[in-house]
């Protein structure tokens, strides 16, 4: 039982090790959701300027007027419903309230200035009271209104627009009439201007607040004349809150959006609007959400499965070691399920320890997760909010009952072991292992080619449908067929690795040396832990190459799509003053893509064209180019034929140095393609779109203009599937290309506004370039950075989960089966000492004997090594394609391409030198230790 | 046929016609077990005479397996000397003792101590090609020793496939296929029954008489000293009595 102490210990690691694991996917899952819901709160309100939490109800009082008398008492049950039912179940607390009352249509009669048409004009105008206003008001002029009102006349204050834009008068009574009523009339007399006493305060609601046409009055004194007095029409009532934000969490999010869902449908009955600018974002988060959760669910499975083979093996192992022990008490009487439970009870002691421990671990391995920002690769972003929640207790608990059947699988095959059967163990006719038996391997790997076919029939239709992929969660099948796949092909290998070994002794059996002789047959021959190993290894390798091609493949294709349709490191649009009327810089910072020409205008602007050369010189910028870009140029065809395209003009040697493009896109490299350019200045390329479509071909002769420009002539020279920027699908109608010579456009056009393409230098940071551009003063209308966007992209939850999950799993998978490795090596030289003893004794010399051990490694661990690189790269090269359907959309530009990185693989072979290395000096020591007369004496107990 | 002097012969500086394979002279061996010294031999002297049957009789614990394992050159004694063959294989060094073993001395243990993997045939086999047996000689004598030890039949067996007699049969013919000078014999019976034991022991005796194989045998049981040529009483670590024939 002394070796037993080790392998308790690494059971109960690798039980830590999975509860925690299991325990880390809700974690994480809650943690990255509640960035996401935070970071897309925020982005709500930047875009709208609302405050994100606002919700409000507003009912339209107007709808009582044939039955005044009910308008009060209406007013009455909705105010109790909303404070005392909708908002507290909402489940978010409330960071401010507001009730306001509307009296709208008023006005008065201005007299106006004599040269007028008009004698005098209406005024509109409303009378509202707010509850609570003057705890959040500060007077600016006069005072505070007196609530009562004066010989009929209503005190108000007003706010400073509204002073300016009713053109009020401090002091002055105003009389107002009611457009929808005869009667009755009311006076107002604005007593006081105020202002907002706290901008930020959430009381006043962003885009409400302002009461510009509003005289303001006593809540009370509203409520009394104008709700309970039947006589007067109430315009609307609204009640707004501000929910705190910050404390809309995963959790209550759900419950947020039913409770919204009921109320609208009991609001729309009785007609109140309901107002909860969030309730789409919080909808589409939802989706979102369930996505994240079930792939980086999936996602873990090879983790827990490898685990599992672990525990299993551990678990194996100690059964075996107490097999002697064990048949001996059947023999005496034990019942098997006496011994059962035995190790049940040592089990679920272990599963109870791994419980306790497990989740705090999986904090740790959040954090780790919430660094990763690329496949291996960790950034200090601000750490998740990790916390172990209910459902993070759930997992554990699944963790600790695959981990009890894992260690629990081989006890029950031991408790029925008998004496006999065990005498018999080292006879040759050993039964094969179940799955051996029923060809599981084959079945397996039948699964997932069918899975695979399956898949593949899917993804042409989405990529005839066009449909986006990112509405498709991972399909846990996908990935599940994957893992089925590696396991299948890692079985079939363990089949026919013996085979392999057997025919490799035949071949020179006479010949072998004593080294090779013994340890080709002790591999060959020997069914036991070494095929846990194998498997263990195979699966650990093939799973951390699959992995590593799998988010190195979703990375680099992100990237690629980005930089493809930026075109270049940095796009800029410099600003073209021109006698256009009002080209201010508002409007075209608004387009920030492609030409900032009017959209529509009159025939000809002229252009001024900013000078170049500062841009030339900006630092962080290794080559700059022009690129003139005109979305719609018509463009004349042979026979009198015509169509829109998009026009780029490029300067070709800059162009080419510049512009991102990956070589594998057109059958040429592409600088060949710019070279046509540079052969003939009227040498244009046409998309293969254009040429399809009009059945063009080399040197027909196209005419190129636009609005309010004049006609080039150009000759084609060529044609292009893809080009920088350019998107061969989508939209209404096929897109549709035109590349020109800058200079020749430039030469015999008007000035146009073009764009500014740079490659960065390798270390210039996107801050040092944007502060040159500030201090230069160079007027920059748009500003395109593909850097920035990856990073934008990298930030999604999802690809980051990914690469997160992918990390842990590769780190782990190498982690176990470093420990699977050596756990296995030293039990096995252990069990085998008097072995050892014995071919000392016959005179084999130690280094024979660390050679034939040597040799038995290179058989097992490397067989294992080669079939895991093998078997995961081929299902990288079968598998990783069909990530596109998960990843991005079906008909992504540029094309999809399998990624792999030679800096995984050479982790990978060198994970696996270790191995052996650690294997030849673990044998090295333990013969060096080895007695001979010890050994043997082993023998005799 | 005698394989004894093709071996005799071979080495270097062999005084042919002395009557003494193996001479040893006052062996001491201790161990530290705890915090005290405990003897397993003291002064022990004993020859084994050429192709003859030697027994180390005495009870557990007397020290006969370490004094095996002194002469067999698997350990070494803290004092004396062993000479085998005019060579005092205390003085060799690592590599020239198990050249030693390999070449000329055979081992049969208390245990069974065969490769579970291997078969009868490739037990024998293996153990040839570790002594540097001629490839083509190798078949033949494999064969040849297993049909000495009556197991022709049975060769093709693994040993788990083989009742515990067969096994310590295919042993003995590992420890003499390559024709050593000495073969040693610790406690062979002590895990077979009284009836497979005496099977065994007489197999050891046809060895020694039909072959001329020189034979050092440890036992614990009395009545085997009957089939010995000369017997070396052990007790405590001592000799306590020598003689025989």
């Amino acid at each position: 039982m002394a070796s037993n102490r080790w392998l308790v210990l690494a059971l109960l690691a690798g039980s830590v090790l999975s509860v925690a694991l299991l325990a880390s996917v809700p974690i994480y899952t809650d943690g990255v959701l509640q960035r996401l819901l935070t970071r897309d709160l925020e982005r709500y309100q930047e875009r709208t300027g609302r405050y994100p939490g606002t919700t409000a109800a507003i009912y339209n009082f107007y709808r009582l007027v044939e039955s005044p008398a009910a308008k009060a008492p209406f007013h009455d049950s909705l105010e109790q419903e909303i404070l005392t039912n909708l908002v507290p179940n909402l489940g978010v607390p409330v960071a401010a309230a507001m009730k306001r009352l509307t009296l709208d249509y008023l006005y008065d009669i201005r007299p106006q200035p004599e040269e007028s048409r008009e004698p005098t004009i209406k005024k509109f105008s409303r009378v509202e009271a707010v509850r609570d206003l003057e705890a959040h008001v500060t007077l600016l002029h006069g005072r505070m209104f007196r609530p009562e009102p004066v010989d009929g006349v209503y005190e108000a204050i007003v706010s400073a627009e509204a002073m300016q834009q009713l053109e009020l008068i401090l002091d002055r009574s105003y009389l107002l009439h009611d457009l929808l009523a005869e009667e009755p009339r009311l006076t107002v007399k604005v007593v006081g201007v105020y202002t907002k006493k706290d901008p930020s305060d959430l009381f006043w609601f962003q885009r409400f607040t302002t009461f510009s046409e509003s005289f303001l009055i006593d809540y009370d004194t509203f409520v009394r004349d104008f709700l309970y007095q039947p006589t007067r029409n109430l315009t609307n009532g609204a009640w707004y809150f501000a929910l705190d934000y910050h404390q809309i969490t995963l959790d209550n999010v759900p419950n947020l959006l039913r409770r919204y869902d009921e109320y609208l449908r009991a609001s729309a009955e009785r007609r109140v609007e309901l107002d909860f600018g969030i309730a789409k974002l919080l909808q589409e988060y939802n989706r979102r959400a369930a996505i994240l959760k079930i792939t980086l669910s999936f996602l873990h499975v090879p983790i827990v499965l490898v685990l599992a083979f672990f525990m299993y093996m551990v678990s194996q192992l100690i059964v075996e070691g107490d097999l002697a022990e064990i048949a001996v008490l059947e023999s005496r009487g034990a019942a098997g399920s006496q011994l059962f439970t035995v190790y049940l009870v040592q089990s679920l002691l272990l599963a109870v320890a791994a419980l306790a421990l497990g989740p705090p671990l999986a904090l740790v391995i959040v954090r780790f997760l919430g660094a990763a920002n690329g496949f291996l690769e960790f950034v200090g972003r601000t750490t998740l909010r990790a916390q172990i929640g209910l459902r993070a207790y759930w997992f554990a608990l699944a963790g600790a009952g695959i981990f009890l059947a894992a260690t629990l699988l081989p006890a029950t095959r031991a408790a029925r072991t008998s004496i006999v059967e065990l005498r018999g163990r080292g006879a040759r006719a050993r039964r094969y292992t179940f799955w051996r038996r029923y060809y599981l391997d084959l079945v397996l790997i039948g699964i997932a080619i069918y899975g695979l076919v399956q898949f593949q029939q899917r993804r042409e239709i989405l990529l005839l449908t066009a449909a986006t992929g990112s509405d498709l969660p991972l399909d846990p099948l996908l990935f599940l067929t994957s893992v089925v796949f590696i396991l299948g092909s890692g079985m079939l290998a363990l089949r026919l690795f013996p085979m392999l070994v057997q025919a490799l002794f035949r071949s020179a059996r006479r010949r072998w040396s004593p080294p090779f002789y013994a340890a080709f047959i002790q591999v060959a021959r020997a069914r036991g832990h070494e095929q846990f190993l194998m498997v263990f290894l195979i699966l650990t390798l093939a799973l951390g190459i699959y992995n590593s091609s799998a988010a190195r493949t979703v990375n680099r294709n992100i990237e690629e799509r980005i930089y493809y349709a930026a075109g270049a490191d940095l796009t800029l649009q410099p600003y073209f003053p021109s006698d256009a009327p009002s080209p201010g810089l508002g409007d075209a910072a608004g387009l920030g893509g492609p030409g900032a020409a009017p959209a529509s205008g009159s025939s000809s602007v002229q252009y001024r064209e900013p000078p170049y050369h500062p841009y030339t010189e900006l630092p962080g910028l290794q080559q700059t180019t022009r690129v003139l870009r005109q979305p719609r140029a018509q463009v004349s065809l042979p026979g009198n034929r015509r169509t829109m395209a998009e026009m780029m003009a490029v300067v070709p040697g800059e162009f080419g140095k510049v512009a991102w493009f990956r070589r594998d896109l057109l059958p040429a490299h592409w600088y060949h393609y710019l070279n046509r350019l540079t052969d003939d200045p009227k040498a244009m390329l046409l998309s293969t779109s254009i040429a399809d479509e009009y059945d063009l071909k080399r040197g027909d002769t196209i005419l190129v203009t636009w609005q309010g420009q004049d006609v080039v002539d150009g000759v084609v020279y060529g044609f292009v599937d893809f080009w920088p920027t350019f998107m061969p699908v989508g939209g209404r109608s096929t897109p549709k290309l035109v590349v020109a010579n800058f200079n020749y456009i430039r030469a015999k056009m008007a000035v146009e506004p073009y764009e500014i393409w740079a490659r960065r230098e390798p270390r210039a940071t996107s801050a040092e370039i944007y502060a040159a551009i500030e201090e230069r003063e160079l007027d920059i209308v748009a500003l395109q950075d593909a850097a920035q966007q990856v990073i934008e992209a990298k930030n999604d939850p999802l690809l980051q989960g990914t690469n997160g999950v992918l990390t842990l799993g590769f780190s782990v998978a190498m982690l176990i089966s470093l420990v699977g490795f050596v756990m296995y090596w030293v039990l096995t030289l252990r069990a085998r000492t008097l072995q050892f003893g014995v071919l000392r004794a016959i005179g084999m010399s130690s280094r024979r004997v660390l050679l034939m051990l040597v040799v038995e490694q290179l058989l097992i661990t490397g067989a294992a090594i080669v079939a895991g690189v093998v078997i995961g790269r081929v299902a990288g090269l079968l598998f990783v394609p069909l990530l596109q359907v998960v990843y991005t959309a079906a008909d992504q530009v540029p094309p999809f391409r399998v990624a792999s990185e030679i800096g995984d693989l050479l982790r990978i072979y060198v994970v696996a030198g270790v191995l052996l290395l650690l294997g030849a000096v673990l044998f090295r020591t333990l013969l060096a230790r080895l007695d001979i007369h010890q050994a043997l004496k082993l023998g005799e107990e | 046929m005698s394989s004894l002097g093709r071996y005799s012969g071979s080495g270097a500086g062999t005084i042919f016609n002395s009557p003494f394979v193996l001479t040893a002279a006052d062996l001491t061996r201790s161990f530290r077990v705890g915090g005290a010294t405990v003897y397993a031999l003291q002064e022990v002297s004993l020859r084994v005479p050429r192709a003859r049957l030697t027994i180390l009789q005495g009870p557990s614990g007397s020290g006969k397996t370490t004094l095996i394992n002194i002469l067999g050159a698997l350990d070494y004694p803290d004092g004396g000397r062993v000479e085998f063959d005019d060579l005092n294989i205390v003085a060799l060094n690592e590599a020239e003792r198990d050249e030693l073993r390999r070449r000329r001395m055979g081992f049969v243990f208390q245990s069974v101590a065969l490769i579970g993997m291997m078969s009868a045939f490739e037990n024998v086999d293996f153990a040839l090609r570790v002594a540097g047996y001629a490839d083509t000689r190798r078949e033949q004598r494999a064969q040849e020793c297993l049909a000495l030890v009556g197991l022709r039949g049975r060769m093709h067996h693994r040993p788990g496939e083989l009742s515990g007699g067969e096994q310590q049969r295919v042993a003995i013919a590992r420890a003499i296929a390559h024709e050593p000078a000495l073969l040693f014999a610790d406690e062979p019976t002590a895990e077979l029954d009284t009836h497979t034991g005496l099977q065994v022991i007489g197999m050891v005796r046809a060895l020694v008489r039909e072959q001329g194989v020189t034979v050092v045998m440890s036992s614990h049981d009395p009545y085997i000293i009957e089939l010995a040529d000369h017997v070396v009483q052990l007790e405590d670590g001592r000799v306590v009595e020598a003689g025989g024939e």
